[in-house]
This record gives C-alpha cells, structure tokens and sequence, in this order.
C-alpha cells in the first residue's frame, strides 16, 4: 500500500480526467485516484456509454460536453473548471488506466522544486509496459518531427500525464480540441521560453487502451490539425 | 444569339436574387454591378480581349479566369478562417453548458 505525505492531501491539487466510451475503466481509474484527492474533475466527452453515470455515482467532479470535442476540449473544460474551484496545481490523467497513480506525488514534488510552472510525464525517461513496436516507432517519428519542426526538444511528445501550476493554466488554454492538444502545449512552452520539468512515469499498455488510443494513422491529422490551426490564425 | 440570351436571363435572376437577399446595401449594389458586367461580357466579349491585352495577358478569357481564380482563392481562406471561429465559438458554448450543468450536479 503506497502511503502518501500529508502535504499530498491538498484542496489545492485538482485532478482532471478527460473520458470518452470509458466505461469498462472510469470506475476503477477514479477508485485509484480518491484516495489521493476528492478534487477529481471527469469531463465526459459526450460519451455514447455510461461514463458520465459510473462517474457520478463515485462523488466526483462530473462535466458533461452536449457535443463530442475531443481529449484537448475536454482538458480545458476540466483545467477552467479546476481554476475556478481554485486549484493551484492541475494534473490532467488519462481515463484509460495507462497512468499509475504512484507517480503522481513525486512529478509533484519534483515540480515543486524544481520552481518551474509545469511537470510533463516521459515513459521514455520511465517505463513502458505492453508497448507495441510500432507505437514505439511512431513515438519516437513523433519527437523527431517536434524537434525538426522546431516544436522543442522533448523525450516524450504524446504523454498525457502532466502537472501545471495555476500561473501555467492561467495563461496556457489549449486550442487544439483534437489529438493535436498534445503538441500545442510543447509548442507554447518552446515559445514562450516556459521551464518545465520531464519527470519519468510508467506507461502500461492494456488491450483496452490500446483499441481507444491514437491510431498510428491519426499521425497525419495531428500534423493537418497543427497546419491548419497556424494557418488560420 | 439565343444561348447569349439565355445565359443573360440566367445572370439577371441571379443578380436580382442576390439583390433582395444580400442584407448589406453595398455589398448588394456591388454584386449587381458585378453581374451586369457578366452581361456586357456575354454580349461584347471583345472587350475582355482588349482589356487583356492592356494587362499584357493573351486572351480575354485568360483574365477572366485569372479574376475568377483570384476571387475564389480569397472567398475560400475567408470561409476557412470563419469555419474554424465558429468551431471555436461552438467549443466556447459546450464548454459553458458542460460546466453549468456540471456544477449544479455536484451540489446535489
């Protein structure tokens, strides 16, 4: 049983979960992460299943989009609920049961002092567990396109496990409410000179994740997506 | 003759169209002289060719569609850029509901 500082227990730290069709897991994902925190935001990505239900039944923080959006949509929704609860530190959590929540309280307090406004989860600096090859090849064809395109230079560019500081999220929303969110931040960071910190966590890879994840061919959109929204600006 | 008069009908049920249901007054009157210059076209179509060449292009109907192609360029990228504010419009108003609804459900 992992046991945790008292200083983890804090009504300023705000769990966003952003879900679609994650029914077989949201229970057991939110089951891991209450005893952490009851700060826990799911934002229900218009669901087709019963998320939101399952979700609401837990006591949770449950938001519920009338329209699909997208995982970059429903983080936002989540992080503009969180700040206005007054969270002062942000993380965003994957639904699906690829994140371990025994990482959470060290990426905090590497974040804490490290001073720096953000703290983005590497499984290349952690682990993985059940990747397939392919996914490796994509990821790794991922952050070379980042630093090629001058994106910055990340160990990991697709990592949903993040922890923000309220300053970050103040000035940070994401625009990109599709896949392409998760490169939209690293770009803002590179920009705008942002410290961060790349904190290792470990990845693991279940058939279930795997069918509902990035599909190797949605590389293409993210890239269309990130074009498209520098283009019409 | 009876081709020119037709596509000349054509043009005028179009203009008049557009006329009554362009709300802008401008925009409308400018649409209308546009048409009626697609009339003067259809019946003097030399002119394009002396206009041409003035420009230093060929044929007439090579400026024709040049300024065709130009028009259809711009009114692409504007029905872009309007698509994408009113996507991001449309994501403002779902944030908004979910959020709404979302804080009443945690009071319950």
């Amino acid at each position: 049983m992992t046991t945790f500082s008292p200083a983890f227990i804090d009504n300023r730290i705000f769990i966003v979960v952003a879900a679609y069709n994650e029914a077989s897991v949201i229970g057991e994902t939110i089951g891991q992460l209450t005893p952490l925190t009851s700060n826990i935001i799911v934002v229900d990505d218009c669901s087709h299943d019963a998320t939101s239900q399952i979700a609401l039944a837990t006591g949770v923080h449950v938001l519920r989009h009338p329209i699909n959006l997208g995982q970059g949509a429903a983080l936002q929704t989540g992080i503009e609920y969180a700040l206005a609860l007054g969270a002062e530190y942000i993380v965003t959590f994957d639904a699906d049961g690829q994140h371990m929540v025994g990482d959470m309280l060290p990426m905090l307090e590497a974040l804490k002092l490290s001073k720096t406004d953000i703290a983005l989860g590497s499984r290349f600096l952690g682990s993985t567990r059940g990747l397939p090859t392919s996914r490796r090849l994509m990821l790794k064809a991922a952050i070379a396109f980042t630093r090629l395109t001058g994106g910055g230079r990340f160990s990991d560019v697709h990592n949903g496990y993040r922890i923000m500081t309220r300053h970050f999220a103040n000035h940070f929303k994401f625009q990109q409410n599709r896949m392409a969110h998760a490169s939209e931040i690293l770009t803002y960071i590179t920009k705008n000179n942002i410290q961060f910190i790349e904190f290792p966590v470990t990845v693991t890879y279940s058939p279930h994740s795997l069918k509902s994840g990035q599909r190797n061919s949605n590389s293409l959109r993210i890239v269309m997506e990130l074009i498209l929204g520098r283009v019409s600006k | 003759m009876m081709m020119a008069a037709l596509l000349s009908l054509v043009l005028l049920m179009m203009a008049i169209y557009t006329f009554i249901f362009i709300s802008t007054r401008l925009l409308g009157w400018l649409l209308l002289a546009l048409y009626a210059g697609a009339v003067f076209i259809v019946w003097w179509p030399d002119i394009t060719t002396a206009i041409a060449h003035g420009m230093g292009i060929g044929r007439g109907v090579d400026l024709v569609l040049i300024l065709v192609s130009v028009v259809i360029v711009n009114v692409i990228m504007f029905l872009v850029r309007h698509v994408y504010f009113m996507h991001q419009q449309i994501t403002k108003l779902a944030r908004h509901i979910a959020i709404v609804n979302g804080s009443q459900t945690k009071t319950k």
